[in-house]
């Protein structure tokens, strides 16, 4: 089992029947996912971050609403990564209207995720952003 | 770690409306907003729904801060779970469950629910749930096992601690209802503070010590595993330092024959270092498994040698 992270489409309409969850969820992975929400409950964007834990990768990769991160060592640089990968994690950003210019003003892989992760809520660690494989 | 409601929803008659029922600490129960409440069952001495889906209730007991642990005992059917931060004005609360297929974390905004973790486990018996309510992580455990962890902190008020129960079922599922706040946990040490574990015979099963440190160190703190044979199982130390060490703390491990298992020490620290900081691991013996030493420093420390951080490795191979 790896853990993977992804952006993803956020699902949902809030009732607890069909509750707000980034798309990753309906795969049957462990997942754990960063979703903004404004003062009502709702979602302020229109994406989510996700760290998936799974055997199989493969279902997620084929869903046109989940867009895969690197499968980088966190501790990794990324001006280490193939440039495909490289701009994978940009083209991925750029989708989802991410600023990328945290790419460019730090190397590390982990730096990266904490930015995305702090786009979506300024008290993201990805140290407290986690699930069990 | 101080409690502030505790709940073992015994010594009523059957079928008594929770909310007419008080038990141990803090726990008179008030129907979450909006929901129908839940009732007890005599036999077991359990909690179960009313009827009507949905049920949840929270405690009267005020925690001393929004940082607080609520768990209790959940039995199948699933669709049971616990609440942190529960508003006591609107259906606005933190909620770990199972949902007959995975653990959850949910949080509820005015009744607007988002799903912020999953882990898939279709249980069966009796599971300790418990739900760590931290400003930095929410995190969810299933007999003792973190098994999610969210930053979400959208929901800051301390709210209450309560419980839900989504499914109309009359068989019993909530139990030994606990919730723990941060407060207490003993005063100061003013003196030195000195552990040592000196084991001679083997350890046939994990080995595990947990320090958790909330007020000053203004001393020494000194522990000492002297092992002499072997732990057949994981071992692992961990030091939660949520208060500042203002004199020396040390760590010596002095371990004679191997560790079959894992090996983890965590020093999770949270303030100030203005002392020596010494740890040593004097290893005889192999470690079969994981090694691993982990050091979450949060604040600053006022000196590390100088200029920067000295990690010496001598390893008898």
């Amino acid at each position: 089992m790896s853990k993977r992270y992804y952006l993803c489409d956020i699902l949902g309409d809030g009732t607890e029947e069909n509750p707000f969850r980034p798309a990753v969820a309906d795969h049957g992975v462990n997942w754990s996912g960063e979703v903004s929400t404004g003062d009502d409950g709702r979602p302020n964007k229109n994406f989510a971050l996700a760290v998936v834990a799974t055997n199989n990768h493969g279902k997620l990769l084929s869903d046109s609403r989940i867009d895969p991160l690197p499968e980088f060592p966190l501790d990794g640089k990324i001006s280490a990564m193939h440039t495909a990968a490289k701009n994978g994690l940009t083209t991925a950003m750029q989708k989802r209207g991410i600023p990328t210019d945290l790419l460019s003003t730090s190397d590390g892989y982990r730096e990266a995720i904490r930015g995305i992760g702090r786009y979506l809520n300024p008290n993201f660690h990805e140290n407290n952003f986690d699930v069990s494989e | 770690m101080a409690v502030f409601v505790q709940d073992t929803f015994s010594g009523e008659s059957e079928n008594v409306d929770l909310t007419a029922h008080t038990g141990e600490v803090g726990a008179s129960w008030t129907v979450i907003f909006g929901y129908p409440s839940c009732r007890l069952s005599a036999a077991s001495g359990t909690v179960y729904s009313s009827g009507t889906p949905g049920n949840g209730a929270y405690a009267s007991g005020v925690p001393a801060s929004s940082e607080y642990d609520v768990e209790a005992d959940v039995s199948d059917p699933a669709s049971t779970g616990i609440a942190g931060r529960t508003s006591t004005t609107a259906t606005t609360f933190y909620h770990a469950r199972n949902n007959g297929t995975e653990w959850q974390l949910y949080k509820f905004v005015s009744g607007t629910a988002t799903l912020l973790g999953s882990y898939a486990d279709s249980y069966s018996g009796t599971k300790r749930l418990k739900l760590q309510i931290r400003d930095a992580a929410k995190k969810v455990f299933v007999d003792g096992v973190e098994r999610i962890s969210s930053g979400d902190n959208s929901i800051t008020d301390a709210g209450r601690a309560g419980i839900r129960l989504i499914l109309n079922n009359t068989v019993p599922r909530i139990d030994n209802f606990l919730a723990t706040d941060l407060s207490g946990g003993g005063s100061q040490v003013g003196s030195d503070f000195a552990v040592v574990y000196d084991i001679r015979a083997q350890i046939y099963s994990d080995f595990a010590a947990a320090y958790d440190i909330r007020q000053t160190v203004s001393s020494d703190f000194q522990t000492v595993y002297d092992i002499f044979t072997s732990v057949s199982s994981d071992f692992e130390a961990r030091f939660n330092i949520l208060a500042s060490i203002s004199s020396d703390f040390a760590c010596v491990y002095d371990i004679r024959q191997e560790a079959s298992g894992d090996f983890e020490v965590v020093f999770d620290m949270h303030q100030l270092a203005s002392s020596d900081f010494v740890t040593l691991y004097d290893m005889g013996g192999r470690v079969d498994s994981d090694f691993e030493v982990v050091f979450d420093i949060k604040t600053q420390t006022v000196r590390v040698r100088r200029s920067g951080l000295r990690l010496s490795l001598g390893l008898g191979l």
